[in-house]
């Protein structure tokens, strides 16, 4: 089986994740349990929004991942065009993916925010509004690859590059027009809190950097397969 | 590729991220670390909108359970839906592999 599995995949240990994956994803999991720790036994409560405030420590990661994932997906969807080179093709679709995860996770925990600092859950603020669409514009693309047939990896790419305009008009809205999300505060960050939204930014770095490698992992792993796959039938092996 | 990538979101962007915040930074006052104060301040970018409940009111300790509650189970969705695609490949392996072996033996 180790000689088949080598065969495989060029290499004998095969699906075995790799020990430096463990440990970033373990390093990950301790810096993000520091951050909650540091969040509710550490950091002051705020003076105005008092508890709620606490949400901050990982709406603002997360949506910070979720726009850093952009430019990443621009990147593989860019280099996928000119090369037509599967890997970066993977590194897009991974991209967006993780977009998604932290986008959701954004949208879900500042509604609870807004919750007790507006009164109601959600308002069709520009931030909010621009930040919904880019996390739809990103699930269009999801749908995309899996429906649009030959043509797919192509369409989907040149939605990854529209949703980099996208990305930038959330990230920039905020100063340019007053509306009812707050403007940016983390430059306004000091003693404890500064610590602690900043551990909690590692940990979510970590942890983002962690999950990137076990999906792109998981892609070449299927795109290795549906090659073989592909040699099998040819080889009228495969049933 | 794979490793300039990791590096860069290990090591550059919070540090890029630090250095903007950084510069950006007027030297303003934190917030007080005192408990909140009933007060009718409203907090700078934050407008109550018209017809809303009275925030006062609403408890906050639901809400901030809720959004922490939200964020670790949607990234422990996401691991679980990874472990499984990966479980699916090497299922699939097995049967690609057996395949083969049943080829060789004839």
């Amino acid at each position: 089986m180790t000689a088949i599995r080598a065969q495989l995949f060029g290499h004998p240990r095969g699906l075995r994740t790799p020990s430096l994956l463990v440990a970033l994803s373990a390093a990950a999991a301790l810096v993000i349990a520091a951050g909650v720790w540091m969040t509710f036994f550490y950091a002051p409560e705020e003076r105005i929004m008092g508890f709620v405030q606490k949400i901050f420590y990982f709406h603002v990661p997360s949506a910070w991942l979720m726009l850093f994932s952009v430019p990443i997906m621009a990147v593989g969807a860019v280099m996928y065009l000119v090369k037509k080179e599967d890997r970066w093709d993977r590194l897009a679709d991974t991209a967006v993916e993780l977009s998604i995860v932290f986008g959701m996770l954004t949208l879900i925990s500042g509604p609870l925010w807004g919750r007790k600092a507006w009164g109601v859950f959600w308002v069709w603020d520009v931030r909010l509004t621009s930040s919904l669409v880019l996390v739809l514009t990103l699930v269009a693309t999801k749908i995309v690859r899996s429906y649009a047939g030959t043509s797919a990896k192509q369409i989907a790419a040149g939605l990854s590059i529209l949703a980099v305009a996208n990305a930038l008009f959330v990230w920039i809205s905020v100063d340019i027009w007053r509306g009812t999300h707050p403007p940016k505060l983390v430059q306004k960050l000091e003693g404890e809190m500064w610590a602690t939204f900043w551990v909690c930014v590692l940990g979510f770095h970590l942890g983002y950097a962690a999950l990137m490698w076990a999906r792109l992992r998981v892609g070449k792993l299927r795109t290795a397969l549906d090659h073989l796959h592909m040699q099998a039938a040819e080889a009228d092996i495969d049933a | 590729m794979h490793r300039f990538v990791f590096a860069l979101v290990l090591v550059a962007a919070p540090a890029f991220l630090a250095g903007v915040t950084h510069a950006q930074s007027n030297g303003e006052a934190p917030a007080a670390h005192d408990t909140p104060p009933e007060t009718d301040e409203i907090p700078p970018g934050f407008r109550p909108v018209k017809g809303a409940p009275d925030v006062a009111k609403i408890d906050a300790h639901p809400l901030v359970v809720g959004a922490y509650a939200t964020f670790f189970l949607g990234i422990f969705g996401y691991v679980v839906y990874l472990a499984r695609r990966q479980t699916e490949i090497s299922r699939e392996m097995e049967e690609l592999a057996a395949q083969i072996r049943k080829v060789d033996r004839a």
